[in-house]
């Protein structure tokens, strides 16, 4: 086979579609351990936002008082869910820049490429809902009678299948916003001030 | 140093960019068929960002592109970045291919992409990796690459499509000399072989000795022998008016 074959011409968008389909595919797999560990937390994190997440979308008539409860619930999941967006983020872009230098136009390769940003949220954000949709009623009678999560289970209007879905495309959207490079800058930034706080807060006090 | 084509394949005149001319202000460049040229300069004197305005990553702000006598520089930006990825082979300096992906899979790609069955468009690849003497790793995976091997697999891709130009920036870096040597003549038996017009940017006066001509540039500024009168058959477009006298749009926004 002579490597001075015909030149291929430009295929329609219709017939690079299975190809696109298929490297989204194949980006889905994690790579190496940073690929593995970016799956989990951000699959762990999207799994625990989704309940408080999930019964307060499928919840009417909730008093202010159990809306910022329920905020305060999400709270611990907040950071690792802002630290692990990051390199998932990072890992599109970078993909994206593959793509194109493969001579993918900018449109399909940011499509194809985001994949991997969609799913691994979705996995984690789809248990979480998946769990709270099942569990709400046993949940809700064995949390005691005044707590927030058992008052919020109770004022749902039943609507639990819309309220899991707007849940995980929520959460889905929130990762791709976080992940951005404004995010990621606006994160180092938060970093570089802690730090500078705990330097000041651990320097010796004068007498 | 020989005497630049006068029908060339590529050919870049008067670029200005931006606009106040602080990087490029007049760079010329006429590249023939079967010609493989290096683009020499330091670094700082707009070797990326000429690369850059001729594989139509970036607008220049003044001047006129040709590709085989077709005015680039006056086609909607759709029509155009059609041609750049039709027509142009680039490698940048930072190439990368995609991991997830065997070294075939990521050459045969722009064949998949322009609609080649998979089991041939590997078989394609097969032979372009054979030609850059990496065969043997056609079926690793790319995120296992030393660079020297990456970068010659990068330029497989960048050729496998056949292109008229290949743009290559640095193509020879992080290569052995004896590997470097090898790629160089690999080039220019590509250039005279396929035809493709060989353009390479490189700030190493040895990697532009490896090349049949070197175009300096110098604070933004080619040296007068690149430059070139566009070909006659297709007169230069000064202006709006004349574009729309030939029947062309102007394409200048991105």
């Amino acid at each position: 086979m002579s490597a001075a074959a015909t030149r291929p011409e430009e295929a329609p968008e219709s017939s690079r579609l299975p190809v696109l389909l298929w490297l989204a595919w194949r980006f889905l797999p994690p790579l190496h351990r940073q690929d593995q560990r970016t799956l989990t937390w951000v699959g762990a994190s999207c799994a625990y936002l989704a309940v408080p997440l999930t019964v307060g979308l499928a919840a009417d008539h909730v008093p202010g008082l159990t809306l910022l409860s329920l905020l305060f619930l999400s709270a611990p999941g907040l950071p690792i869910w802002w630290m692990s967006a990051i390199p998932l983020g990072e890992r599109r872009r970078e993909t994206s820049l593959a793509l194109r230098q493969a001579r993918i136009n900018t449109r399909s390769a940011a499509a194809t490429s985001i994949s991997r940003q969609v799913a691994y949220p979705a996995a984690g954000a789809i248990a979480g809902t998946v769990l709270i949709a099942l569990l709400h009623g046993p949940i809700g009678r064995a949390l005691p009678a005044k707590a927030p999560l058992a008052i919020a289970i109770r004022s749902a209007s039943g609507n639990w299948l819309l309220a899991s879905v707007a849940s995980v495309a929520l959460l889905v959207a929130l990762t791709a916003v976080l992940g951005t490079k404004g995010s990621a800058d606006c994160y180092a930034k938060v970093r570089r001030l802690a730090t500078r706080i705990g330097r000041r807060e651990a320097a010796p006090q004068p007498q | 140093m020989s005497v630049p084509s006068d029908n060339p394949v590529l050919n870049a005149v008067g670029l200005v960019f931006p606009a106040d001319g602080s990087v490029l202000r007049g760079a010329h460049l006429a590249v023939g068929e079967r010609e493989a040229v290096a683009v020499l300069g330091d670094a700082g004197s707009g070797k990326s960002v000429l690369l850059a305005l001729l594989c139509g990553m970036l607008e220049p702000a003044k001047g006129s592109l040709w590709a085989s006598g077709r005015p680039l520089h006056v086609l909607p930006t759709d029509q155009r970045q059609t041609v750049f990825r039709r027509r142009f082979g680039v490698l940048p300096q930072d190439c990368r291919l995609l991991p997830e992906l065997t070294v075939a899979e990521n050459v045969a790609l722009p064949l998949r992409l322009a609609g080649m069955r998979s089991s041939q468009a590997i078989g394609r690849s097969r032979v372009w990796l054979e030609r850059f003497e990496i065969e043997d790793h056609a079926s690793s995976s790319a995120a296992d690459l030393p660079k020297p091997i990456l970068r010659r697999a990068a330029l497989a891709r960048a050729l496998v499509g056949d292109p008229t130009v290949l743009l290559a920036d640095e193509p020879l870096a992080d290569l052995s000399v004896p590997t470097a040597e090898s790629t160089a003549r690999i080039l220019r038996s590509i250039a005279a072989s396929h035809g493709t017009a060989v353009v390479v940017f490189t700030r190493e006066a040895m990697t532009a000795a490896y090349f049949d001509r070197t175009i300096k540039l110098a604070d933004g500024r080619t040296d007068t022998m690149a430059a070139t009168a566009p070909p006659a058959a297709v007169p230069l477009l000064a202006s709006s008016e004349q574009a729309a006298e030939f029947g062309l749009p102007l394409g200048r926004t991105r």
